[in-house]
């Protein structure tokens, strides 16, 4: 991971045969689309979509010492992640900056599986290593485990005739340990698209007879293979900051609006400091934003409103889905209003756009 | 299908074809399948002058944005309106129906520094784009 070389995950060979275009992406080889990026994401929305989600990190966190290590470095509180819950939370620095994000599975008693950003892997074992004084057993388990998403509204249909478990019961944000194909599957009602779907970590050694059964199974239901490329639009639409592209250590989760998944209650590192930028005001806000003129906003045009700039964009695409052209954008809090008229610098041109409401898009359920 | 033997081609993956004194501009097969599913294009405005090897039009993708550069000098006559509505036809119809702008050209001579269609692939698998 260090070396700077990049690595396969368990499935290349997977993507290889099925004739994907493979990029690098944080230092792994990943499909970024087999056909189209368009296809793969109304696919996703309407059927179902693959995705290889083994460059995802993966750590256990075990031992007496592990839940009162788990509530000093996170932000969110590790009481809500009861045996079989998952909780999303940041972890931050001392300044409140936002370190990464995670989802942390309660796997039973001092039992917890931490699911990191793949960019971030090394920096977050290094951290979670020096700030281990609780003394609670720190294990990385990446190697052992490849990742595969089902998404999308057949994706109960199209897993039930694989799995163990029965999948019905099986709650948003929440996981069992199953067996799919007849092998162990740590799986969870849990997802980056907005659509309803299941990410499941197994063996890496089973993982490309996995991918391949399960392709089978949903192909009569429309499920295709879908790369990196549409897993950004869909998580676009779907409302969902990117680590490193939509926040990072310069933004505390106020800035990012991530105050839901911070217990101001307890003490966690960072703690101090995002109260008081909290009782300061923030000096800026992620704010969703679409296009009226025609032109597609990018990572790092300016924002501006009358003769000022005020503020960057950070994530910015079509969208499929809507057919329109949307963004993420960090602005200054009195120009963040639903409504407001804003210009986005594309091209050296100002280019009409709002701010409306995240998310962009929400499935029907 | 066009008769891709009659284009001429640019190393920024540009093809022309000239009819009189007009040259018709799109972007080659290869181009489009590199840039993957087209979701926007910005025309030039008619009456435009283009020099050769100058920006003349954008084309985006979901990903990313990139330059069509005017493969010979001249002003543009003819922009192809329909790409603004369904972008896609570029992907579809690269050399038909993909077109981009059309120009009276300024000087013809300006074309014998294009490639033939042949000599386009060769540059193609040579790798050297």
């Amino acid at each position: 991971m260090d070396s700077g070389e990049n690595r396969k995950t368990p499935l290349y060979e997977a993507h290889k045969g099925l004739g994907a275009k493979i990029v690098s992406f944080h230092g792994w080889l990943l499909p970024i689309q087999y056909t189209s990026i368009i296809e793969e994401h109304n696919a996703t929305r309407t059927k179902a979509g693959l995705f290889d989600i083994s460059h995802l990190g993966k750590l256990e966190v075990s031992g007496k010492a592990a839940k009162p290590f788990l509530q000093k470095i996170f932000t969110n509180d590790i009481d809500k992640a009861v045996p079989g819950r998952i909780v999303y939370s940041p972890f931050c620095d001392d300044r409140g900056g936002i370190l990464d994000d995670v989802f942390i599975y309660c796997a039973g008693a001092g039992r917890y599986i931490l699911i990191v950003n793949a960019s971030t892997f090394g920096k977050d074992l290094a951290w979670f290593n020096s700030h281990n004084g609780a003394g609670a057993s720190i294990k990385d388990i990446n190697d052992s485990l490849g990742g595969i998403a089902l998404q999308g509204p057949a994706s109960e249909s199209i897993l039930q005739g694989l799995c163990e478990a029965g999948l019905t019961a099986l709650k948003h944000r929440s996981f069992v340990e199953t067996k799919v194909c007849g092998h162990y599957a740590l799986l969870s009602r849990t997802g980056y698209t907005g659509e309803d779907g299941f990410e499941m970590f197994v063996p890496a050694g089973k993982s490309i007879e996995i991918w391949n059964s399960v392709l089978s199974a949903g192909r009569p239901y429309g499920l295709i293979p879908a790369g990196l490329g549409s897993r950004d639009t869909l998580r676009l639409e779907a409302g969902c900051p990117l680590y490193g592209t939509d926040t990072d250590e310069t933004k505390t989760p106020l800035e990012t609006g991530l105050m839901w998944a911070a217990d101001m209650g307890k003490d966690f590192i960072g703690k101090p400091a995002i109260a008081e930028r909290s009782a300061a005001g923030a000096k800026e806000r992620l704010t969703a934003f679409e296009m009226i003129d025609r032109a597609i906003p990018r990572t790092g045009y300016a924002v501006e409103k009358g003769s000022s700039v005020i503020g960057t964009v950070t994530s910015g695409s079509y969208s499929p889905t809507l057919n329109k052209n949307i963004g993420f954008a960090y602005i200054t809090p009195g120009n963040a209003a639903v409504g407001n008229a804003i210009d986005i610098v594309v091209h050296s041109e100002r280019k009409k756009a709002v701010v409306v409401k995240a998310p962009f898009y929400r499935r029907k359920k | 299908m066009a008769d891709v033997e009659k284009l001429l081609f640019a190393k920024t993956h540009e093809w022309l074809r000239i009819e009189g004194n007009t040259g018709y501009v799109g972007i080659s097969d290869h181009a489009q399948k590199e840039i993957t599913d087209v979701v926007f294009v910005e025309l030039p405005k008619i009456g435009k002058e283009v020099a050769k090897e100058g920006e003349a039009a954008v084309v985006e993708s979901v990903k990313a944005a990139f330059s069509i550069y005017a493969p010979v000098s001249g002003k543009v006559v003819k922009a192809n309106s329909a790409l603004e509505k369904d972008p896609s036809i570029v992907n579809k119809s690269p050399y038909d129906d993909g077109w981009f702008f059309a120009i009276e050209l300024k000087d013809i001579k300006e074309a014998d520094t294009l490639m033939s269609f042949k000599d386009y692939e060769e540059f193609i698998k040579s790798g050297a784009h």
